[in-house]
């Protein structure tokens, strides 16, 4: 019997998605590593900053999305579940699916050393809820909204050399 | 299309007349170059003219993952010849090899037949790693590095664009050895290594290393080249003595001494923390060069102290608890000492260090509730001092208003401007983000941070065709809302092109949804600065809107 059944697009609020063919190929291994400065840094005030940067996939192109940032976060220790950073994606009327702007910068000194989990929530502005069981990341589904979400491990170690390594996905930055 | 254009372009494209175009006016339609004025070139059915004032640019194109196609960077494009800029991508090479241990062979890298390295008598090299570093990278803070590891068998493999590639092979821990350099091109096809790492062809280089007549223990002791790459397998002096293993020579180096751990270090015989020295060479030249006895004494360390306080925000007086308290020396004797600790749940926070000055700064979660960092506070460090109390501020609230392109132009731009401010590294802590809004009808952002230096970049919604914006200001401590000075988005140049590749056993082709970065490299020379971006549609297409200055990014 002919069935006819609703596209995915007829979705109250489309979910976003993360296009993992259009993440930098420098950010997909398992685990990427992140060093802190060295004495040489330390003198000459250089870093290297860890950039994540998600490109977010979303067939709505006005919806108003906003990506969410997180370090270590577990819902035991209430600390962790605040949000680093968050980044607006407002929409607009022009027929773009793909945006950028889901970035974070990662200060290897601000971390101890060891392994750490950044996870980036992505889900309509509007769709995000109060919530005590998820906090800062809920949204609500009942609604019809749904968040997309990633995590990169990162492995914070002291610099093996006087200058810490200067090679993607991290970079040294020294002040002009 | 009207008829009477249809006719118009039609005599236009038999006569080879040109359709003038001014910079600032709506593209005029074409169908090939001859209609287009000279400097302009048709694009897509538009004549695309060149930039007025942004010159050269540097791209990097990277086509997606599961592309058999590599990165491409490109430098010195000239958007004053034209703002049309195709790029070819090349397939990804593959690279296999094995490493072995080959005796007294030496070290070596044959190209072609990799199997001849791995014959009888020379073991395979398991766990090796081996590190592909972009010899020459256009882009300066972007250096690819691709990382492989050898198999059981000693056998390896990857996938590289092709370029002229340094090569670094680390043997297992395991095994002592040093790590081995090459300088490889990967421009063929199949590309097959063969790499012999030395067993015998090595030698040791001894030493002892004091501090003040005091023998250093648990030190970590390295050599290094000139550009900081290690040269052996770091050690852990005991009793002040170190054995390096070096490839034989040795080549030129440095000994960099510093923590035997990541917290500071432990020296057993002169107490906690190890400071990092300086690398240094023999006395008056700048490197080793032989392998004689290394003395060497650093100097006399001051004692070690407790630097300990507490940390609070300065309106409730409530202890800060998880605050990062970081502390950096400044006696710039050729050694330095950084610590840093997390403030316990009652605020307070206790740092090893060496008496002396220093540079102290706790920093409580960039959460824009949270206090403010407290900003550099100077130090000085004696056994059994005072106790240092912290009091962070509240974070500084500001607005600002982003404004269109155009000489005298004040209109406001409209909503949906994202804005991401970045505080720039002091000399205690690094960079920290702000917390800021998109603007809104009337083109006010919001932003809540730390006072400080920041860097703000700007991201106008697609649909308004505009140039990223990148601008540095200062936020200042206040109470209330301050207001930021008003900031002008940059007139535009769209950069057109294709992006197209042949993959292994296909014919040429355009690329889709490849992403396409512009960047300008800035004074330094060393860093760049993002200028735009774009994916190409299913054609290959792509176009990026880039700020049209002769200087992006460097607008204080």
């Amino acid at each position: 019997m002919p069935q006819s059944v609703d596209p995915l697009t007829t979705r109250l609020h489309q979910p976003p998605r993360i296009p993992l063919a259009s993440i930098d190929v420098n950010l997909l291994p398992p685990v990427l590593m992140a060093f802190q400065k060295g004495p040489s840094d330390l003198l000459q005030h250089c870093s290297c900053p860890l950039k994540l940067a998600l490109p977010v996939e979303e067939d709505d192109t006005s919806a108003d999305l906003e990506a969410r940032w997180f370090i270590d976060y577990d819902t035991s220790n209430f600390s962790s579940t605040g949000i680093v950073l968050t980044n607006p994606l407002p929409g607009s009327l022009a027929n773009v699916t793909i945006r950028s702007g889901a970035a974070f910068t990662v200060e290897p000194d601000s971390l101890a050393t060891g392994l750490h989990v950044i996870d980036m929530v992505v889900a309509e502005q509007t769709g995000f809820v109060a919530s005590s069981t998820l906090p800062n990341r809920a949204v609500r589904n009942s609604d019809g909204y749904q968040a997309a979400e990633y995590r990169f491990v990162i492995d914070v170690r002291a610099s093996p050399n006087p200058s810490c390594p200067d090679a993607l996905p991290a970079g040294r930055t020294c002040p002009l | 299309m009207s008829r009477a254009v249809v006719s118009l372009l039609a005599v236009c494209a038999f006569s080879g007349c040109a359709l003038r175009q001014g910079r600032t006016d709506a593209p005029a339609p074409c169908s090939s170059n001859n209609q287009c004025d000279p400097s302009y070139v048709c694009f897509l059915g538009e004549c695309r003219g060149s930039s007025a004032s942004l010159s050269q640019v540097v791209v990097e194109i990277r086509p997606p993952n599961d592309s058999p196609l590599g990165v491409l960077q490109r430098a010195n494009i000239d958007l004053h010849a034209s703002a049309v800029v195709n790029f070819q991508l090349q397939p990804l090479l593959d690279v296999k090899g094995v490493v072995v241990e080959a005796g007294d062979a030496g070290f070596g890298l044959d190209t072609g037949d990799a199997g001849t390295v791995a014959g009888a008598g020379t073991p395979a090299l398991p766990g090796a790693t081996l590190t592909f570093t972009d010899h020459a990278p256009a882009i300066p803070d972007r250096v690819h590095k691709i990382t492989t590891r050898s198999d059981a068998t000693g056998t390896f493999g990857a996938r590289l664009p092709v370029a002229t590639w340094d090569l670094v092979v680390q043997a297992a821990d395991s095994t002592g050895l040093p790590p081995f350099s090459a300088l490889e091109a990967v421009q063929g096809a199949g590309v097959s290594l063969g790499l012999r790492v030395p067993s015998v062809q090595l030698q040791t280089v001894a030493g002892s290393i004091a501090a003040g007549g005091v023998p250093i223990s648990g030190a970590s002791v390295s050599a290094i080249d000139r550009t900081g790459e290690p040269l052996a397998v770091p050690v852990t002096s005991v009793d002040g003595g170190f054995v390096l293993v070096l490839p034989l020579g040795p080549p030129p180096f440095r000994l960099q001494i510093g923590p035997g751990d990541s917290d500071g270090g432990v020296a057993a015989a002169l107490g906690d923390p190890l400071p990092s020295f300086l690398p240094f060479g023999p006395p008056n030249a700048s490197e080793f060069s032989t392998a004689a006895l290394i003395v060497k004494d650093l100097g006399a360390l001051p004692v070690g102290a407790v630097l300990q306080g507490t940390v609070t925000a300065s309106t409730s007086g409530l202890p800060i608890p998880a605050a990062r308290v970081s502390a950096v020396s400044t006696d710039g004797n050729g050694w330095i000492i950084s610590r840093s600790t997390v403030a316990g749940a009652d605020g307070s926070f206790s740092l090893q260090v060496r008496a002396g000055h220093y540079l102290v700064e706790a920093a409580p979660d960039a959460a824009a509730d949270q206090p403010a960092a407290s900003g550099e506070i100077e130090v000085t460090v004696v056994p059994g001092g005072p106790a240092l109390h912290i009091a962070c501020n509240p974070k500084t609230r500001a607005f600002g208003l982003l404004v269109l392109p155009g000489n005298g132009n004040n209109k406001a731009v409209g909503e949906g401007y994202q804005v991401t401010a970045t505080r720039l590294p002091d000399r205690v802590i690094s960079s920290r983000a702000a917390f800021t809004t998109a603007t809104d009808s009337a083109g006010i952002f919001h932003l809540v941070g730390d006072a400080g230096r920041y860097r703000l970049e700007i991201v106008p919604p697609h649909a308004a065709s505009l140039p990223r914006k990148t601008v540095q200001l200062q936020l200042e401590s206040a109470a209330g809302e301050i207001s930021l000075p008003a900031i002008q988005i940059s007139p535009p140049v769209v950069v057109y092109g294709t992006v197209h590749g042949q993959a292994p056993g296909g014919s040429d082709a355009p690329v889709a949804n490849a992403t396409v970065d512009f960047f300008a490299i800035d004074a330094s020379g060393k860093a760049t600065v993002m200028l735009g971006t774009g994916v190409t549609d299913a054609s290959g297409h792509y176009s990026v809107v880039l700020p049209d200055v002769p200087q992006p990014g460097l607008v204080p």
